[in-house]
């Protein structure tokens, strides 16, 4: 290799370049703000109203008992001198009704734990700005004293590292492992606590917690009710989302459970503002596409999003299934997905990294976004035991309606009257022979069956101090709504364990995961051939579930298409997921730390094709018999170690470096046996048995390496800023090109923390502006294209192997530019009972990577190269979350999003006819078509407008140049809505999903027109043309080719393609959790009943084809309707 | 600032320095890959890379054995030798309609994607440096398999880009070549092939074989004169025909029912087969169809979706073996009156694995020569051949006495000989000119229209876009 070791001396100079990156994010400085967390009391979630004139604070204490449950406590004589209020005010929350009502008083409150205390004001009423409750004035000089106490959360769990600090003073501390802290305080001093992702609360220290008799203090903080403190996962470490520069979506647990879901792609869709995700396949286990903003891409559409589970690089896209085209699943589960693999039950947070900053870290393999998932760990607290357990049936979703016989024989007649011919013997429909009375919907023969899903769920958790552990176990199972009734069902057995060394120092977290899933069903997708059969053929199933083969002997597509539930598959797919984190804090202000994963996922698939699906008649049927296995394995290893250094710069600001390295070893290997001609089907489980047996083997390497640095810094709580840098390694580059150095900027400016924001707009609780900017690499290519390589063809010829070339070799390939804006502002009012975010983002790719397409004529149908062309991909995001009715019983909140993206060509590749669809200033999405004209009344027939303007019923003559239309098939947006409601007891979510986009109509699907012997339509084709002058969307029917020809044309038109916006109504839960009353004579720590149903309603004009998988041969989405119980002991 | 890249740059070094090398990037290639420059460097790993590319000519679309795209099944349909049944291949009914579209036909790029292999290996060849024991065998097989594939691509499509190199940007910018051009190359490969290949049999190591799937010195003769024929060069066309004749050490015609079995003596070359499969032709017509079948549309139930023609059906003459032995009759039961199918029963053997696809046999050799002669004016001569053919198949001899009428009588042998094998009946029709009549009138019993254009196949669009200098065939819409 030219380029030595990297660590030879070479490479040491080369490092230039690295801090040169540096110096370019230098120039590219932002300074913006964060804010503290604002010092709140859990009085927040409480509102009141009332209205009144010159009301006494007896009256007022009276009303904030009953609404709030708060009491109010003051020393007595205080109130004698209050001065008499009045206001009107409606659902004011709690702290703000304070406010309002002391605001002219000589007194101040302070609330803990249910309790208003007031006490005496120590200074004249001040400023505005002064509202916020102050240290009451001390009755003596104190003398500071330690206080000792216990933190911890709302089961009673302690808080580790909670912060401790006392108001208006430098004195501050944090909690242990088992949450105990100990700080030096004068009695009256009031301490404020926080911590990620709860509630800060205020604690006033009173003279009985200190001193020799003290009482011991335990401090319980309530989970955040805001999204801005609910904890994100960054690439390494957390944060929250209030002083996060970058743009990142997190869902939680909560809102994934109530989607009773095979795989979390469909709980989350919908709910992360720039993440498109589309359901491919209703098939449990089946493909999903997953696009993160634009699709900034010339030919491989999607490039998607990498998946990283608890640290370790996971298959996100569709797995090295079967390709068999003839005996595979390729039809079935359109290529599988790995998340199917995970239980959802099991997922904490999901995580969605969409801006440079945010994703830079992961170098190249971010470049098209991150999806990081973080897995359920143990927690601290007592030992607890929770089970769950629902069940459900799933049905058939949305599919179009089919004629009945009466109209399909009627169609036919038309058909043949119109061709000007006459029935002939073969027309067994409607010859006489099968009888025109009798209907079938032939979709609920094949598919009609409801199947049943169940999934269980154990987990056992607890421990103390340094150590604690989770152990889980769970099981699913989703049966297939298709006649045969095959199920996939799944065990999953994790642990989680969390230990530390006495002083802290020194911290360990394993977590590990084994799923089994088994899968047995058809490995055929009914509803491609349900359009094939007339409505009144025979039945090809005997009333014991058998084919018939004899009773519908004389129709060929019958019972042929329906021996198919005759063939055998067996899926066990495996999958090991293994986590170990290690953290050394050696010296304070240092720590190092090294995350190791690992991720196995094997699969084994067997699948048969014995004589019973073959006519009986058939002589040479046990010749055809057919036997595959499959066996697939990745694996993938990811070893990043990091260290972090803080301290505290310029005294306002704190300092983070982290560097470290991130390898990437993953294999992906498969072999396959497949055999013909068995002797016996009982012998198709093993395919070596076969007259005749094939087998391959691949096995194919990628190897990644990068290092990183990140400082990031924050000033005052109001100004962060973040600089990430990168040098990334591929193998999927030649050896001279194999390096690229990245990096971005992030800065956010929290400027509700300035003092004239809070003087003047103090009804914003949270305001934050942030932007960043970066440069991404991209490697999203085909391994080794770099390299002219030769592979065995997997067959012989005259008993000698083979060798074949793979590639058209590009040695000068290079890495793929992606520059990445974002500007994003996040603003809460009302204490956070609005909160609105607004994003803009604007990316542009260059040196894009592409398999260009070439004339065939050079051996391949393309070529990779660095595109010089420029596309930009750029969007608007909004997210509105509010709380729209707070009460003690009844609470009801909203979550709306919705993403608006576009891509533009900026400039053309020079290498010239790349593709026709590529337009500049167009998206790349889009296509060319040509202008249909709709149905010509006088023939019945499709007809265009050519370039030239002349409408014609064009069957030839049009060309490249006539297709002068341009659609965009990308979603013009797409997003959700979310509504929660409580009461009491109850709570109700039901939550939409939407996207605008056009789609491939049922008619261009069609393949063939109706009027075909045995092809049914849909109702469409009721006002389909009959006579001249009839003016309808819908053509004459014919059996002639020529129709069929004509449909080629039509596809390439914009008659093709319909509106295809949705909205859909994705999920409805309903729970009842059992009253804390209940619950401990019940001695039960906590226990839910619900009830829940996906995919319930869809509202689309798409002609009844369904609107997200847009595909009429491929099972649409199910529906899904469970019950079930979730206790913990 | 300053403070801050300091420290910054002490730990990233730190860690660049601990952290791995450039060295764990250097991944061995997939297990089942070698780099190109491995592939030219010994006699054993050429042998594979040309045996590479036999495979994929027996697996390609032109002679491989999907019905959707085997070309000689497809261009029975485009013509009156088949019937089609199918209602679910669109491609099948646009064929069998008449009424192909450039997106129907994936021949071409199958055929050029074959092409560049056999450039990529003569270049290979050529600029290998080690010392090869068989390098003549290697390079004469590659230059008889460009001939082979360039003899199609010019048929189907008339005038065609010739792309002699493996080079991506020339190939991508190439126009089109006059056939007779493209000829004058087929001739010379083949010319070529002649010189280096062995006169024997041998298999993919240099050692001498029965099995007679690896192209000698008689195949690229054969193929020679087949070319010659077409190209309308008579004499050459017969003396080419002559030297496989007269080899009757090697060649021979068989009784009809041996005619199709694995390596007979009438058999030049044929392809072995590249998947576990019987015979295509088998699987295209027969796929262990009983002999009676309970209705009009059974066959469909075994896959089969084309029956002879009856027009082809009825062009044999009384006691034509051939017809007893390489036609199947298929009855429909409980059809009133009784009806039978036809389906060509050529490759009748279900055995998996150990039928070779013949491309070229005697028997046409005696043909060409047959043709060539009556052009040449050596009546005689071609009577004999043709006789010999006839007498084979049990029949007497022709009746023909003059050229036009034995011209005559060749085509109508050429049509009950080769029927359903090899696009001979449309390359006939095509290079006798004979195609536009006999189509014109044929095609309205099969619900079709003939026009003249149809002769040449659509060139794909994706070609015509991504090459400005490529022009399409003239009546196909792009």
């Amino acid at each position: 290799m030219q380029n030595a070791a990297y660590c030879s001396r070479s490479a040491w100079l080369r490092r230039r370049n690295f801090t040169k990156t540096l110096l370019v994010m230098k120039l590219t400085f932002l300074l913006m703000t964060a804010a503290f967390l604002h010092v709140q009391a859990t009085g927040w979630t409480q509102s009141v109203t009332l209205s009144g004139k010159n009301l006494n604070m007896k009256q007022v204490f009276a009303a904030i008992k009953k609404q709030t449950g708060y009491v109010v406590f003051s020393k007595k004589g205080l109130l004698d001198e209050a001065r008499p209020v009045s206001f009107s005010v409606h659902d004011m929350p709690l702290v703000d009704f304070l406010d309002l009502t002391m605001k002219d008083q000589p007194f101040t409150y302070l609330i803990a734990d249910k309790t208003i205390s007031l006490s005496r004001r120590p200074a004249p009423v001040v400023a505005p700005a002064e509202k916020r409750p102050e240290t009451p004035a001390p009755d003596q000089t104190p003398t500071p004293t330690p206080i000792t106490g216990r933190i911890l959360d709302a089961d009673g769990n302690p808080l580790a590292g909670a912060t401790i600090s006392v108001k208006n003073s430098k004195i501050s501390g944090s909690s242990g492992a088992d949450g105990v802290f100990t700080l030096n305080v004068s009695e009256g001093d009031v301490m404020i606590i926080s911590y990620v992702g709860y509630a800060s609360q205020q604690v006033r220290v009173s003279g009985q917690y200190l001193g020799a008799q003290k009482k011991a203090l335990f401090i319980r903080l309530q989970q955040g009710n805001s999204d801005l403190d609910q904890v994100q996962v960054l690439a390494h470490g957390t944060s929250t989302k209030r002083l996060n520069p970058g743009d990142i979506t997190t869902i939680t647990a909560k809102e994934i459970e109530k989607n009773p879901v095979n795989n979390v792609f469909e709980a989350i869709q919908g709910k992360v503002p720039g993440l498109f995700i589309q359901q491919v396949t209703g098939q449990p286990g089946g493909a999903f596409t997953l696009r993160l903003r634009g699709s900034a891409n010339f030919t491989t559409g999607a490039i998607p999003p990498l998946i990283v589970v608890d640290g370790v690089r996971y298959p996100g896209g569709t797995l090295p299934l079967s390709t068999d085209a003839s005996y595979g699943t390729q039809n079935f589960l359109q290529g599988g997905n790995g998340l199917n693999y995970i239980n959802p039950n099991d997922i904490a947070s999901i995580d969605v990294l969409k801006d440079a900053d945010a994703t830079a870290i992961y170098g190249s393999s971010g470049a098209y976004g991150v999806i990081l998932i973080t897995t359920k760990k143990a927690k601290p607290g007592n030992s607890s035991l929770t089970a769950n357990v629902y069940t459900g049936v799933s049905i058939r979703g949305e599919m179009p309606k089919l004629l009945n016989t009466q109209q399909y024989v009627a169609m036919r007649q038309e058909a043949l009257k119109n061709d000007g011919l006459t029935v002939s013997p073969s027309d067994l429909d409607i010859n006489g022979t099968w009888p025109l009375t009798r209907y079938h919907d032939w979709r609920k023969v094949y598919m009609g069956a409801s199947a049943q899903s169940t999934n269980a769920s154990l987990t056992y958790s607890g421990g103390a101090k340094n150590s604690t552990y989770m152990i889980s176990g769970s099981l699913r199972n989703n049966g297939n709504i298709q006649r045969h009734k095959g199920s996939m069902g799944d065990g999953t057995l994790r642990f989680s364990l969390n230990t530390a060394t006495a002083d802290d120092k020194f911290n360990l977290n394993l977590s590990g995961s084994f799923l089994s899933s088994k899968s047995d069903m058809v490995p055929y997708d009914f509803s491609q051939s349900l359009a094939l059969d007339a409505p009144n053929a025979p039945p090809a199933f005997l009333p014991n579930g058998s084919v018939d083969w004899i009773g519908a002997a004389d129709d060929p597509n019958g019972p042929s298409s329906a021996a198919n539930i005759n063939r055998t598959y067996k899926n066990v797919t495996n999958n090991l997921l293994a986590n170990g984190t290690l953290v050394y804090r050696p010296v304070k202000g240092v720590t190092l730390r090294a995350i190791i994963g690992y991720n196995d996922m094997t699969t084994k698939e067997l699948m048969g094709y014995p004589t019973t699906t073959m006519n009986p008649t058939n002589t040479q049927a046990a010749q055809q018999t057919h036997s595959v296995f499959h066996y697939s394995d990745q694996r993938t290893l990811t070893v990043s170690p990091y260290a972090e250094y803080n301290r505290t710069l310029w005294k306002k600001g704190e300092l983070s470096v982290k560097a470290g390295g991130e390898i990437t070893d993953r294999l992906t290997y498969w072999n396959e046996i497949s055999g013909i001609g068995f002797s016996s089907d009982a012998l198709l489980s093993d395919p070596a048995a076969g007259s005749s047996v094939v087998s391959s083997y691949s096995q194919t390497p990628l190897r990644a390496l990068g290092f990183y640095g990140i400082i990031k810094y924050v000033w005052d709580q109001k100004y962060i800023i973040d600089l990430n840098g990168r040098r990334d390694g591929s193998t999927r580059f030649g050896p001279d090109n194999r390096f690229g150095n990245f990096g971005s900027v992030a800065a956010a400016w929290i400027f509700s923390e300035e003092k004239f924001i809070k003087d003047h707009a103090s009804f914003l609780s949270y305001g934050k502006l942030r932007a960043s900017t970066g440069v991404i690499g991209g490697d999203a290519i085909t391994d080794y294209s770099y390299l002219s390589t030769y592979s065995i063809t997997g067959g012989t010829y005259d008993g000698a192997p083979g060798l074949s070339p793979n590639i058209l070799a590009n040695p000068n390939l290079k890495w793929e530019k992606n520059r990445d804006k974002e500007i994003g502002l996040e603003l809460a009012f009302l204490h956070d009972r609005l909160f609105v975010e607004g994003n803009y983002y604007h990316n542009v790719t260059s040196n894009q990577l592409v398999a260009r397409p070439v004339s065939t004529v050079t051996g391949f149908p393309s070529y990779t190269l660095n595109s010089d062309a420029v596309i930009r991909n750029s969007g608007w995001e909004m997210s509105v979350n509010t709380t729209n009715i707070k009460t003690r019983d009844f609470t009801w909140s909203t979550r709306f999003n919705i993403s608006i993206p576009t891509s533009k060509l900026l400039k053309v590749p020079t290498q010239a006819n790349q593709n026709t669809n590529y337009i500049l200033g167009k998206p790349l999405t889009g296509i060319l078509l040509y202008k249909y004209a709709g149905v010509n009344p006088e023939t019945g027939y499709f007809s265009y407008t050519n370039a030239k303007g002349v409408t014609q019923d064009y069957t030839s003559g049009l060309t490249q140049a006539d297709k002068t239309e341009f659609i965009d098939l990308a979603p013009k947006f797409y997003g959700g809505f979310q509504n929660t409601v409580t009461y009491k007891q109850f709570s109700l979510d039901f939550s939409f999903s939407f996207t605008s986009r056009k789609g491939l109509n049922s008619l261009a699907q069609s393949g063939y027109l109706p009027g075909f012997t045995g092809i049914n339509a849909t109702t469409d084709w009721l006002r389909r043309w009959q006579k001249p002058g009839d003016n309808t969307d819908i053509p004459k029917v014919s059996i002639l080719n020529l129709f069929v020809d004509r449909l080629s044309n039509f596809t390439k038109s914009t008659g093709a393609y319909t509106n295809a916006s949705y909205a859909r109504l994705q999920n409805l839960s309903f729970r009842y959790h059992f009253s804390p009353d209940l619950l401990r004579k019940m001695h039960l720590k906590d226990l839910t009943i619900y009830l829940q149903g996906q995919n319930l309603l869809t509202i689309s004009k798409f002609g009844g084809l369904d609107p997200e998988n847009l595909s009429a041969s491929v099972i649409p989405p199910l529906r899904v309707f469970t019950g079930g119980i979730n206790l913990t002991l | 600032m300053r403070i801050i890249i300091k420290h910054f740059a002490i730990i990233t070094s730190i860690l660049l320095l601990t952290t791995g090398c450039k060295k764990y990037l250097d991944t061995p290639l997939p297990a089942n890959t070698i780099s190109a420059e491995n592939a030219y460097i010994s006699d054993n790993s050429i042998s594979a890379v040309v045996t590479g590319n036999f495979e994929e000519v027996s697996s390609g679309d032109v002679f491989g054995g999907s019905a959707g795209s085997n070309l000689a099944y497809l261009t029975s349909l485009y013509v009156d030798e088949l019937q089609n049944l199918s209602t679910s291949s669109s491609h099948n009914i646009a064929f069998y309609n008449d009424a192909i579209q450039p997106g129907d036909t994936k021949h071409w790029s199958s055929l050029y994607t074959e092409i560049f292999d056999v450039n990529s290996t003569i270049e290979g060849i050529r600029n290998s440096t080690v010392n090869l024991y068989y390098k003549n065998q290697w390079l004469g097989e590659s230059y008889f398999t460009r001939a082979l594939l360039y003899f199609y691509l010019t048929n189907l499509y008339g005038d065609v880009p010739l792309a002699i190199t493996s080079d991506y940007a020339t190939n991508n910018t190439l126009s089109r070549t006059p056939q007779s051009q493209v000829y004058q190359q087929i001739i010379a490969d083949l010319r070529q092939a002649q010189g280096l290949l062995n006169s024997g049999y041998t298999d993919a190591y240099g050692v001498a074989s029965t099995h007679r799937v690896r192209p000698n010195r008689y195949a690229a003769t054969a193929l020679l004169a087949k070319t010659y024929l077409y190209a309308q060069k008579w004499d050459s066309a017969a003396t080419q025909a002559d030297s496989v004749i007269n080899n009757t050490d090697s060649y021979a015609l068989l009784s009809t029912d041996k005619v199709f079995s694995a390596n007979g003596k009438e058999t030049i070359w044929g392809l072995a087969p590249n998947v576990s499969s019987a015979a295509y032709e088998y699987n295209f017509f027969i796929a262990g169809m009983p002999a009676t079948i309970p209705s009009l549309n059974a066959p469909l139930d075994y896959n089969v979706f084309g029956i002879m023609d009856t027009a082809l059906v009825s062009a044999f003459e009384a006691g034509d073996n051939r017809y007893t032995t390489w036609v199947r009759p298929v009855s429909v039961s409980g059809t009133n009156p009784a009806f039978t199918y036809y389906f060509p029963n050529k490759y009748s053997s279900p055995a998996v694995n150990s039928v070779n696809e013949i491309i070229l046999r005697l028997a046409e050799i005696y043909l060409i020569r047959a043709e060539a002669r009556a052009h040449l004016n050596d009546i005689s001569g071609a009577q004999s051949d043709l006789n010999a053919i006839r007498t084979r198949a049990g029949l007497p001899n022709t009746t023909a006495g003059d050229q036009a009428g034995l011209l005559s009588a060749i085509a109508k042998e050429r049509r009950i000989e080769l029927f359903t094998e090899g696009a001979n009946r449309f390359f006939d029709l095509k290079r006798t000119g004979t195609i536009d009549a006999v189509m014109t009138a044929f095609a309205p019993q099969k619900k079709a229209t003939w026009n003249h254009y149809m002769q040449l196949f659509p060139i794909p669009t994706n070609d015509l876009i991504q090459d400005p200098n490529l022009t399409p065939n003239p009546g196909y819409q792009q």
